[in-house]
């Protein structure tokens, strides 16, 4: 049985991630902060007797699941919303543009090429993530970002370890096409000190 | 009644040398309660979240745990003190934060000093203002890291 | 598999990078949707520690009867406590022994005792300000 501490705890650990995963997934901060608050309430009603160890898969079940009502609700009022359903990824850009134009068009002579490219930088690997089909976004996040192995991963996915692999390598692959074709090659990339 | 009692405490005994085996076992990432007592004393900051730290990051705490007896007590206690916000950070960040100590230890004494009195000036600045000269790293610093 | 093992890790390093420069308007309404989080636990918690009172009754029966029959033989007592001491002693120095290797190599504890605090190593506004005051 988890205690408020340890909830207090995992919440301030996991939160601003959850955050901008479920922003993704759902591209509007307003939604994604009240479908995170939404979570955050029912992990600490409907799993207080839980042991904290199972927090980092039960909270990403949760938020999936919260994510899953609020488009099934939203596609009843609203037609754009066919732009996020899980078969999304290419389908349908008309309303979306190319991020590099956009960024250009920020009246870009008065911003030092410099600071252009570091939000170019999280822009365009932000919408490669949003362009991801639903499954395989999911399974990068919850096996890359949070950190959770494969079973627990199947299991908030509520889907088979196979399957959780075969997303992540499709994402993996995906978003690393993605990058290529925005022009970051492996030296872009860089080596990066981690802790794994 | 003699081999009665003393099947009690052959029972007795198994069940406790089962429990020292699997203490003896080289356990790299155990829950709260399969830690010392002296583990524990450390590591106490963290007793609400530990079960919550994946492998790795337990691993890494009772590292700290080991080497905390070879402190002095002001170090001990700033350890105690920082525990928690370390556990909260991202692996991303502590990896940077090493770094950065690795540098800042090859300083002398007098740079060293002035850098935590810098700091100190630096926390009684307002929020606003800190959070402006965040900001102003990250458009200075366009990224940087995958050169290095 | 490493390849994309790597790759993976390449990413979520930038995201996580941009994670540090969160805004405040969010990160405070994260703080508060926790704190209410923590406050709606504490209400479902009180239904049970009630239910919990039960089982604990019984668990403090069991130990009564073992306290029971050392009481009658104790002996037998010396002797498990003895063993206990031993047992205790080896499983130490079996678990001291373990993490020998391991001494050479520096943990954080001492950049967590160093003079500044672990949140100074990585805020990127303390850089600025120290380029900004000629350090």
């Amino acid at each position: 049985m988890a205690t408020a501490e340890e909830l207090s705890a995992f919440l301030a650990q996991v939160e601003r991630r959850a955050f901008k995963q479920t922003a993704y997934a759902v591209r509007d901060d307003h939604v994604a902060m009240d479908i995170v608050q939404d979570a955050m309430l029912k992990l600490a009603e409907k799993y207080a007797k839980q042991p904290a160890s199972e927090y980092p898969m039960l909270f990403q079940r949760i938020l999936q699941n919260t994510m899953r009502d609020y488009w099934r609700r939203q596609k009843v009022r609203n037609l754009w919303t066919t732009l996020l359903s899980s078969f999304g990824g290419g389908e349908d850009e008309g309303d979306e543009r190319d991020p590099l134009e956009t960024l250009q068009s920020d009246d870009d002579q008065y911003q030092p090429q410099a600071q252009l490219e570091s939000r170019q930088t999280i822009a365009i690997i932000e919408q490669a993530i949003k362009t991801l089909p639903t499954r395989q976004r999911e399974a990068f996040m919850m096996r890359y970002w949070e950190e959770l192995d494969v079973a627990e991963t199947a299991k908030a996915m509520g889907c088979s370890q196979g399957s959780v692999k075969t997303h992540c390598s499709r994402a993996v692959h995906a978003l690393a096409k993605i990058m290529e074709s925005q022009g970051f090659n492996k030296q872009e990339l860089g080596k990066f000190g981690g802790e794994r | 009644m003699v081999t009665k009692n003393l099947l009690l405490i052959l029972v007795l005994c198994s069940l406790f040398s089962g429990f020292a085996n699997g203490a003896a076992i080289k356990d790299t990432h155990p829950s709260w309660s399969h830690l010392t007592e002296q583990q524990r004393k450390v590591l106490s900051p963290l007793a609400s979240e530990w079960d919550t730290l994946r492998p790795w990051q337990r691993e890494k705490m009772l590292d700290i745990a080991r080497d905390y007896p070879k402190m002095n007590a002001e170090q001990q206690q700033r350890v105690q003190r920082r525990l928690n916000k370390w556990s909260r950070m991202t692996p991303y960040e502590r990896e940077n934060a090493r770094k950065k100590y690795q540098e800042i230890k090859q300083l002398p004494p007098e740079k060293k000093a002035a850098l935590k009195q810098k700091w100190q000036e630096y926390e009684n600045l307002p929020e606003e203002q800190r959070d402006q000269l965040r900001q102003s790293h990250v458009d200075a610093h366009p990224a940087q890291k995958p050169a290095q | 598999m490493n390849q994309e093992h790597d790759t993976a890790k390449q990413i979520i390093h930038l995201l996580n990078d941009n994670l540090a420069s969160m805004d405040a308007n969010t990160t405070h309404k994260l703080a508060q949707a926790r704190q209410r989080a923590v406050s709606a636990h504490a209400l479902s918690m009180q239904s049970l520690t009630s239910r919990q009172s039960l089982t604990g009754l019984q668990q403090g029966g069991v130990l009564r009867l073992l306290g029971g029959y050392f009481h009658h033989h104790p002996a037998f007592l010396a002797v498990l406590l003895s063993g206990l001491v031993l047992l205790t002693v080896l499983a130490v120095q079996q678990f001291s022994g373990a993490t020998n290797e391991q001494d050479i190599e520096q943990s954080d504890g001492f950049l967590l005792a160093s003079d500044l605090p672990p949140e100074a190593y990585v805020d990127q506004g303390f850089d600025q300000w120290l380029q900004k005051t000629s350090y």
